[in-house]
């Protein structure tokens, strides 16, 4: 008997042992089930070492102040927060109240999310930076509130510019004064110049990643691409003229050497590490660059907004939105936490990236030191042919299709014509 | 009479039983389910057979992963070996500054193998890198352009095998070392008396010693190197030209950005079985302790 008492003893506290590990822990900053327990609290998915995290946290203490509800931060890599949306999406059971979202993530997520045409009054959208409403809107709906936007912008070495040696050697090889570039020859022909000496004009990305099919539909913009790769009716547009154009462009600033040889390895962060050690006296990439490589330069760096081709200035948009879950308890509280954030938006540019959402915030720091790449943002989100790239679900696989085929024409397996038909018919297959 | 019981033997094993069953064996199944399936952007399913194992095995977006994950497995751990049992016949013996230098050499066990990934991309590059810096300085490559180890495909992929072989010899060392250890100093000064010089000591009496310990190590290298991600995520992310992907790079982009989880789940299946069918063949052909 005894013996049946312990057995029974050791096994239900093994079990007991089992299930509570398997449990998720009540205590620690980042539990999700908090709030489902009766507690005030908000749970936030943010990326981590984003402007989103440091804001979200630098503002939870007054925001706590005025609602009473706690702010509790999960702070999980760019690709962590995808996964973790779409397997809570699925499940339909939400840890999280509110979730920061890359643009390009929105179509994916749409069901799962909650509408909030009811919240952004016209007041509010009309303070939103261009494309953001569109970058926003699905359906009709308006399924998140704006973090910031950034578009790519030219950063330049402004010594090189100024520099009369330079200014006088360009002109009597180019014909024409030696300027900040703001067309494709224009760049084309500084990007040639300045290759000596161990330095690049430029970088062009190709790396396997998404940056590199963004900066080619820069490109693809500025040739007059509207919509870009599909239109309204899932139409595949990516072997039209335009198109070709543009990989043929960067193909040839990469073939006729420059750009630096390790094209195929190079994306966004490579280009600014390249930018900032020297390597590169120009590079067409995101705006939150500049500062950075401001400082790295020791101020020797000038930013103007990105060029333009036969369209004119053109880039695609990299919003980021703030988005309620549809299944989160606290919907009422969420909305009251977006609103706080849009009101406190201003946080956003005064972290490291500098950038924001909102046109008074911008048009407030615009003329300030060290912001000189707002201007540079403004200017090319206010032209008309920047866009946001396509919002469809099937995004992230149309765009492996894509950096394969810019790849392809890199490396010259493939004239840029060639490989642009084989990604239609590819990309056919993914939307049909 | 019975020590324990049968009724207490299972209550002991139940626990662990119901572990198991919730998260191995239940995972397999949901995953060999939902291998017959596809699932739509908004998670509805439809059977459609072994279309997805048709689909995998006629495409090149699985073979070409399959053979690259081979080619993978074959440099890392072959070259692990090698320089493991050097490694280990040298810390064998016993010399000034020995534990010392073991110490260091067991540094990059302690590292992640996304940090360690990071770490080669960045001495891999033909801007800044110290690799190609050093060749040149040998004469070896004419300029620090001549190889690029990342965005070329011929070298990609094994340019990320260097990581792996860098994070993981340090193991394949230890274990070796552990095995050699083990063996009785007697064999090795009978076979002294009788006149075997040092690398017969090693082919004929070490390595024979030490071969249950040597296949152990083998076997969880060859399926650790066969699930690899993280170091070829980080740095190549599977390009240029799809030439350094590897399976679980595929997988996981096919599950996870495509959404695409029954024809995910078809190639884990494909993988799941192709390696243990490899482990099985390889454990059985080399190792056979009750004949021996």
């Amino acid at each position: 008997m005894k013996k049946r008492i312990l057995t029974l003893l050791l096994s239900a506290t093994m079990v007991a042992t089992l299930v509570a590990g398997c449990g998720k822990s009540t205590s620690g900053s980042n539990d999700g089930a908090k709030g489902s327990t009766g507690k005030k609290e908000l749970n936030i998915l943010v990326e981590s070492g984003s402007p989103g995290e440091s804001v979200a946290k630098s503002t939870a203490a007054e925001f706590e102040k005025q609602t009473g509800y706690k702010i509790v931060i999960d702070a999980v890599p760019y690709t962590g927060i995808y996964d973790k949306l779409s397997t809570e999406i699925k499940s339909k059971s939400s840890v999280h109240d509110v979730a920061t979202l890359d643009v390009l993530w929105l179509p994916a997520f749409k069901n799962g999310l909650l509408p909030l045409n009811d919240l952004a009054t016209n007041d509010i959208k009309s303070d939103f930076l261009p494309t953001l409403v569109e970058g926003g809107t699905l359906d009709s709906s308006l399924y998140g509130f704006p973090m910031w936007i950034n578009t790519k912008v030219l950063i330049y070495r402004t010594d090189l510019f100024n520099d009369t040696a330079n200014k006088s050697a360009f002109k009597s090889k180019y014909g024409y004064d030696l300027i900040v570039p703001t067309t494709w020859q224009q760049y084309k022909d500084a990007s040639e110049f300045f290759t000596k000496d161990g330095m690049y004009g430029t970088a062009v990305f190709g790396a396997a990643s998404g940056d590199t099919v963004c900066s080619w539909l820069d490109h693809v913009a500025q040739a007059g691409a509207n919509p870009l790769v599909l239109d309204k009716s899932n139409k595949v547009l990516v072997n039209q003229a335009p198109y070709v154009e543009a990989l043929q462009y960067i193909c040839d600033l990469y073939k006729k050497g420059y750009a630096p040889k390790e094209t195929l390895s190079v994306a966004s962060s490579e280009a600014e590490e390249m930018f900032k050690g020297g390597k590169l006296a120009m590079q067409l990439n995101w705006s939150h660059q500049y500062p950075d490589a401001y400082a790295a330069q020791k101020g020797k760096v000038g930013v103007a907004p990105m060029i333009g081709g036969s369209a004119g200035i053109a880039a695609t948009t990299g919003p980021w939105y703030q988005s309620i879950l549809k299944t989160s308890k606290n919907q009422d509280i969420a909305k009251k936490y977006l609103k706080f954030m849009y009101d406190n938006n201003e946080e956003y540019i005064k972290a490291p990236l500098k950038i924001a959402g909102r046109i008074s915030v911008y048009e407030k720091y615009g003329t300030q030191k060290g912001f000189e790449h707002i201007n540079a943002v403004l200017t090319t989100l206010d032209a008309k042919q920047s866009q946001n790239r396509p919002a469809t679900p099937y995004w992230t696989e149309i765009e492996g299709v894509l950096y394969g085929t810019i790849q392809n024409a890199l490396s010259g397996k493939s004239t840029p014509q060639e490989a642009l038909d084989d990604a239609k018919t590819k990309i056919e297959e993914i939307v049909k | 009479m019975r020590i324990i019981s049968r009724k207490t033997l299972i209550m002991f094993f139940l626990p662990c039983a119901i572990f198991m069953g919730i998260f191995l064996v239940y995972p397999i199944l949901k995953m060999i389910s939902d291998s017959l399936y596809t699932f739509d952007i908004t998670g509805i399913k439809s059977f459609v057979g072994f279309d997805n194992y048709i689909k995998a095995f006629t495409t090149t977006s699985f073979l070409l992963p399959l053979k690259n994950t081979a080619k993978y497995m074959v440099i890392a751990v072959t070259t692990e070996l090698f320089f493991g049992l050097i490694m280990a016949l040298l810390f064998e013996h016993q010399f000034k500054g020995n534990k010392i230098i073991r110490s260091f050499i067991l540094i990059p066990l302690m590292i992640a193998p996304l940090v360690a990934g990071l770490i080669w991309k960045l001495m891999l590059s033909s801007q800044f890198g110290i690799v190609n810096q050093i060749l040149q300085n040998l004469h070896i490559i004419k300029d620090t352009n001549s190889i690029l180890w990342l965005a070329d495909e011929k070298w990609a992929l094994l340019a990320c095998t260097f990581a792996d072989i860098w994070l993981t010899t340090p193991f394949m060392m230890l274990m070796i070392l552990a095995g050699l250890q083990g063996v009785d100093t007697s064999i090795i000064e009978a076979a002294k008396i009788d006149g075997a010089n040092k690398l017969q000591q090693i082919f004929s009496i070490k390595i024979p010693n030490i071969k249950p310990v040597l296949l152990t190590a083998l076997s969880i290298r060859i399926i650790d190197a066969a699930r690899t991600f993280d170091i070829i995520w980080v740095m190549t992310q599977g390009g240029p030209n799809s030439s350094s992907e590897v399976i679980s790079v595929v997988i996981y982009r096919t599950l996870t950005r495509y959404n695409k989880a029954g024809y995910a789940s078809a190639m884990a299946v494909i993988f799941i079985i192709i390696l243990v069918i490899f482990t099985l063949v390889f454990m059985k052909s080399l190792w056979k302790p009750k004949s021996e």
